[in-house]
């Protein structure tokens, strides 16, 4: 996105490597053909390299979540899933393509979902991992498994749950925050949308009830 | 390893008697950036100690308004202090593990960054330091690393030495004799 996610950054275990957002950009998903970017990937990943049923994959929860899909120049090559609950963000379905794994992608993706996480004022993140795979998440977040929980199963798998903290972020987005900002495209909060250009048309002069 | 229970309120009211408070993002990058310009050190950045601060509950304070110092304080973990002894513990970015959370046991104390823009602001500086560590954390081990001959200088005078094998210019203060009240 437009400005460096400086805050979303913090909750990895290293800074992004230099360069990283000249090779790779994030945004949310928000159009058809960008959320069919974010489906197609996860595919790819859960359905096609983990076997994954296509049911369980595409759980019900979709058209009810924010997307984040991340890019090589115009190419789509990962995407995460964000649900918004009461007092924490859950991130699922994290997925980048085989060929772009071990890039700075994935960086990217997390640090541009979480300063979005953070603009909205979440101080707490949520993901169920697959056990096995906590090792590998550690070394990505700054991150802990929640403690007194039981593991769990699914879908083949045997999951743990990890919890990210947020940091505050500078400039969230308050109940008192501009009108016409809290009305751009979500993410773009800073450039003015389309209906800012809208702003300047003659009204009806009708007064709100 | 000695660990404590932090009393947070009652480190913010000792902070507040000489002129303390929580920074807010924009103090702190105000904070954060004379105490560059005084020590000529590149310091770790505002978001990293909001991060910090937000976990802790005690780490970024200011006082002036606007900002004429700042006193960072990072309670550490067991794990953070073993990693401040042995040189993994990356002040300015680091590991969940290494900090004490909010509520958390605490381990010991780090001293990120403290820095007064004139004579009194450096005074409360001081001031603030010396009482926060013998008031709330004298039973665990305090760091900071002298970055300037004055900051030496500084230490020197509060009664820390400095520590080879860690940190680069590390220098600590093992945990204080109890007093005979506290042990009683």
């Amino acid at each position: 996105m437009s400005r460096y996610p400086s805050i979303g950054e913090l909750v990895l275990a290293r800074p992004l490597p230099e360069g990283a957002l000249e090779a790779f950009s994030a945004r949310p998903a928000r159009t058809l053909g960008e959320y069919q970017q974010a489906m197609a990937i996860r595919a790819a990943v859960y359905m096609a390299e983990q076997d994954c049923p296509y049911d369980e994959e595409y759980d019900g929860n979709d058209f009810t979540a924010t997307h984040m899909v991340v890019y090589a120049g115009v190419r789509p090559i990962g995407t995460i899933r964000v649900r918004w609950f009461a007092g924490f963000a859950k991130v699922e379905r994290t997925s980048i393509l085989p060929a772009f794994r071990g890039t700075p992608a994935l960086k990217v993706l997390l640090a541009e979902t979480f300063e979005i996480i953070a603009r909205k004022g979440y101080r707490m993140a949520l993901a169920q991992i697959q056990a096995r795979l906590w090792p590998t998440w550690s070394r990505v977040f700054r991150c802990r498994l929640v403690s007194g929980r039981q593991g769990f199963a699914f879908s083949g798998y045997e999951y743990a749950e990890m919890e990210i903290p947020v940091p505050r972020h500078p400039e969230t987005l308050s109940v008192r925050a501009d009108p016409l900002q809290v009305i751009r495209p979500e993410g773009a909060w800073d450039e003015p949308g389309v209906l800012d250009k809208s702003a300047g048309r003659p009204t009806d002069g009708a007064q709100a009830a | 390893m000695s660990e404590i229970l932090i009393d947070y309120a009652r480190l913010a009211k000792r902070a507040d008697e000489f002129g303390f408070r929580r920074g807010e993002f924009l103090e702190l990058k105000a904070g954060l950036r004379l105490a560059e310009e005084l020590t000529g050190q590149t310091m770790a950045t505002p978001e990293s100690i909001t991060w910090i601060d937000s976990l802790t509950g005690m780490t970024g304070w200011v006082t002036g308004d606007p900002v004429d110092g700042i006193f960072i304080s990072v309670p550490l973990s067991a794990a953070g202090v073993v990693a401040v002894r042995d040189g993994s513990f990356v002040p300015a970015w680091p590991s969940l593990g290494h900090i004490c959370c909010e509520g958390e046991l605490c381990g010991g104390i780090y001293i990120g960054v403290y820095a007064g823009a004139n004579k009194d602001a450096r005074r409360r500086v001081m001031m603030a330091a010396g009482v926060i560590r013998v008031d709330g954390f004298a039973a665990v081990p305090c760091f900071a690393r002298g970055a300037t001959e004055d900051g030496k200088r500084s230490m020197a005078s509060l009664g820390f030495q400095p520590i080879e094998g860690g940190l680069s210019d590390l220098w600590g203060q093992e945990p204080l004799p109890q007093s005979r009240e506290d042990a009683a």
